[in-house]
């Protein structure tokens, strides 16, 4: 039976590799949907290999999925990994039995790696299959399905058994938690301060700012960003530190940072590029890759990784960030992004949808980022774009933003070219949702002056 | 002029979701009508006197929070109902209304009403957000004698039972619980709703009412002001079809 199962699979997703030429559409799921329906246990009767990887969060999971899989790649391993980031439980399926012998049942890899929906991976397969799970983060994040951070908390941690090696984001107060609740064996790591760290809240929208253990409010040494930074708690021995993996003099103009002892190249400068790499490292470490095998792929194979969303139009650079609604601590590192880059810039901002998920409109979470950030001087103009363009400018004007740098710009698709190349100056960055990056890179590149 | 003064209550840990634009907008409101205001911040561990406040905001908190802020707020019962029958203004948005009912899942909480607030029972199945024991919509709501809807969100936890004193008919989404259209409480000048997240931002008419009954109170003038606050909110109403009553 379950060879059938997994040819069944397999046929279908050649058949939708095929269709895919006619109809754009994805077809990770429907194969993975159908095998589950006839075998809802399929992923259980597999043999698995020495290493299945999780990596799960409220954001970072790609960035730090395709960097594990570099190096484990890099390194001579084979890796099945769902590189297109689908992680919901019927595209794994489809994934995993696609790399399943038919025969033997095996998976054909050295490591299994999956980015993991931190709500719902408890119904990929059962508690003994994960040997090491990534906790990149547990923060706001599609509050409509996921309710409270400290629910989706709990929702891991019904999904592991004590078999797993947890590899915890500890600059995450909530992450670090599971080491008070559970028996698991874990290693923490963290980034070291940084210049641009802040030694009081910038707001006060923080999450879990007390103990687990005694319920008082943690001390801070500093914030990276949000309630992302090293704590402590006076009255118990909860806290970032001692650190197992320790980021380090993280420079983001020339994109390199230090883990442990040793200098890394960051393929993208961002702060959350320095987390997605200390945590790709310090899981390729703990799996047995030397730190000179590590360094050796992170540093001699380099590839920006924003690349494709980075082009010109005249003389304006303009780099588009896919910047996802609802996760505030992720939207704001997109702005703390922005802010670090030198010279003018000119900020396009907007969403149609607030989801991909589900229509729910919830705009509250407009209110948990610091757009006070963007009140600086080098900010040229703000234009607001998409179905929600005066909720967004609204937001800036509560930022405290001028009246003359904010601009509302009802039908982009035809004006904005025109609007924001011959009113304003300076760098573009788009802080918009994935469903526009077409038509607004489209709206950008047809010049009409 | 007499001074306003304004508390932010559990200001640190009762903001699960953009709660603290509810103070940006009041205090934009106040910097408008050119009134003299202070505005508090306290929190768990700070000594509270109820006494020195006109207007006092609590939003929203995640579950572990609002036990902590449970546990604290019973301190002051007698002082914050006294104030509350007295007339000062309470704004407690999200689960922060909760506290106000007899009980919270079974523990005790203010009572300065009756109704009791326990652990949604049904399981709520939605194709787009899965199963989910929580009460998630978009809101529209009318109040009584005001022609404004109100716009907003709903994603709560608990239900409860209140039957008086009604703030909102539900148009759409959630009410009290998962069957009632009608929803929030109203009564003295307190008002509580489950609607969540920057409430007095989208709603712009609301913090109208809200400010000039404050001012009024006090024979302080109030003036309508032309905001984007109003362009917004009658943007989202064209946008999503939504006429006023």
């Amino acid at each position: 039976m379950t060879f059938i199962v997994i040819i069944i699979n397999k046929l279908l997703t050649l058949m939708i590799n095929i269709l895919k030429i006619f109809i754009h559409k994805d077809g990770s799921v429907l194969p993975g949907h159908i095998a589950s329906k006839i075998d809802k246990d399929i992923l259980n009767k597999l043999k698995y290999p020495k290493f299945v990887i999780g990596v799960t969060g409220s954001s970072g999971k790609g960035s730090t999925t395709r960097l594990i899989a570099k190096i484990l790649k890099g390194n001579g391993y084979k890796v099945v990994w769902n590189n297109n980031g689908s992680n919901i439980t019927n595209a794994l399926t489809t994934l995993i039995l696609n790399h399943t012998n038919p025969f033997t049942k095996k998976i054909r890899c050295d490591v299994l790696l999956l980015e993991l929906d931190e709500s719902s991976f408890y119904k990929v397969f059962n508690k003994n299959q994960l040997t090491h799970l990534i906790v990149t983060n547990l923060t706001r994040d599609q509050v409509a399905r996921n309710g409270e951070p400290i629910l989706v908390y709990n929702k891991v941690k019904d999904s592991i058994n004590n078999k797993t090696h947890l590899i915890l984001n500890a600059d995450d107060p909530l992450v670090l938690r599971f080491i008070t609740e559970t028996n698991n064996t874990y290693t923490k790591y963290g980034i070291l301060r940084y210049d641009t760290d802040y030694n009081k809240p910038y707001n006060d929208t923080l999450d879990s700012l007390y103990c687990p253990n005694c319920k008082k409010k943690l001390k801070y040494h500093f914030y990276h960003y949000g309630n992302i930074g090293s704590y402590y708690c006076k009255d118990c021995d909860f806290g970032t530190n001692p650190l197992d993996y320790k980021g380090k003099d993280i420079n983001l103009t020339n994109n390199y940072m230090t883990i442990n002892d040793h200098i890394v190249k960051l393929d993208h400068g961002a702060f959350f590029t320095a987390y997605a790499t200390l945590a790709a490292y310090t899981t390729c470490n703990l799996i047995g890759i030397k730190d000179e095998e590590i360094m050796n792929v992170l540093n001699n194979d380099y590839k920006e990784s924003n690349s494709e969303n980075i082009f010109r139009v005249g003389k304006r650079r303009i780099e588009m960030i896919d910047s996802k609604p609802e996760n505030a601590l992720s939207y704001e590192q997109t702005i703390d992004y922005i802010n670090e880059q030198k010279g003018i810039k000119t900020v396009i901002i907007g969403f149609d949808n607030v989801s991909r998920r589900y229509s729910l409109n919830d705009l509250s979470w407009l209110y948990d980022i610091d757009f006070e950030k963007l009140n600086n001087k080098e900010i040229d103009k703000i234009y607001c774009i998409g179905r929600f363009r005066y909720d967004v400018a609204l937001r800036m004007k509560y930022a405290g933003i001028p009246d003359n740098k904010v601009v509302i710009v009802d039908n982009y698709k035809k004006v904005l070219s025109n609007k924001v190349f011959n009113h304003s100056i300076g760098n573009i960055y788009t802080v918009i949702f994935l469903d526009m990056m077409v038509p607004v890179r489209k709206a950008l590149s047809e010049v009409k002056r | 002029m007499k001074k306003i003064n304004i508390l932010h209550l559990y200001y640190d840990i009762a903001n699960l979701s953009g709660d603290a634009g509810n103070m940006m907008a009041i205090k934009k409101a106040l910097d408008e009508q050119k009134v003299n205001y202070s505005i508090d911040k306290l929190s768990l561990g700070d000594n509270i006197d109820f006494d020195k406040y006109d207007l006092v905001y609590l939003g929203h908190m995640n579950y572990e929070v609002q036990e902590l802020v449970r546990d604290d707020i019973l301190k002051y019962k007698r002082n914050l109902l006294d104030r509350i029958e007295d007339g000062m203004y309470f704004i407690a948005t999200g689960n922060a209304y909760e506290l106000f009912g007899k009980s919270i899942n079974g523990k005790k909480a203010l009572g300065l009403f009756k109704y009791e607030s326990t652990k949604v029972k049904e399981i709520i199945s939605d194709e787009e957000i899965q199963n989910t024991e929580r009460l998630v919509s978009e809101a529209i709501c009318y109040m009584k004698n005001f022609d404004y809807p109100i716009i907003g969100f709903y994603n709560h936890g608990n239900e409860n039972n209140n039957k008086e004193n009604i703030l909102f008919d539900v148009e759409k989404g959630f009410g009290n619980d998962t069957t009632a259209k009608v929803e929030g409480i109203h009564k003295y000048h307190f008002y509580g709703t489950y609607l969540l997240g920057p409430l007095l931002i989208r709603n712009p008419f609301l913090l109208d009412k809200i400010i000039k009954d404050l001012l009024t109170d006090y024979n302080i003038p109030f003036k309508e002001v032309d905001s984007l606050d109003k362009i917004a909110y009658r943007e989202y109403l064209r946008n999503f079809k939504i006429e006023l009553k």
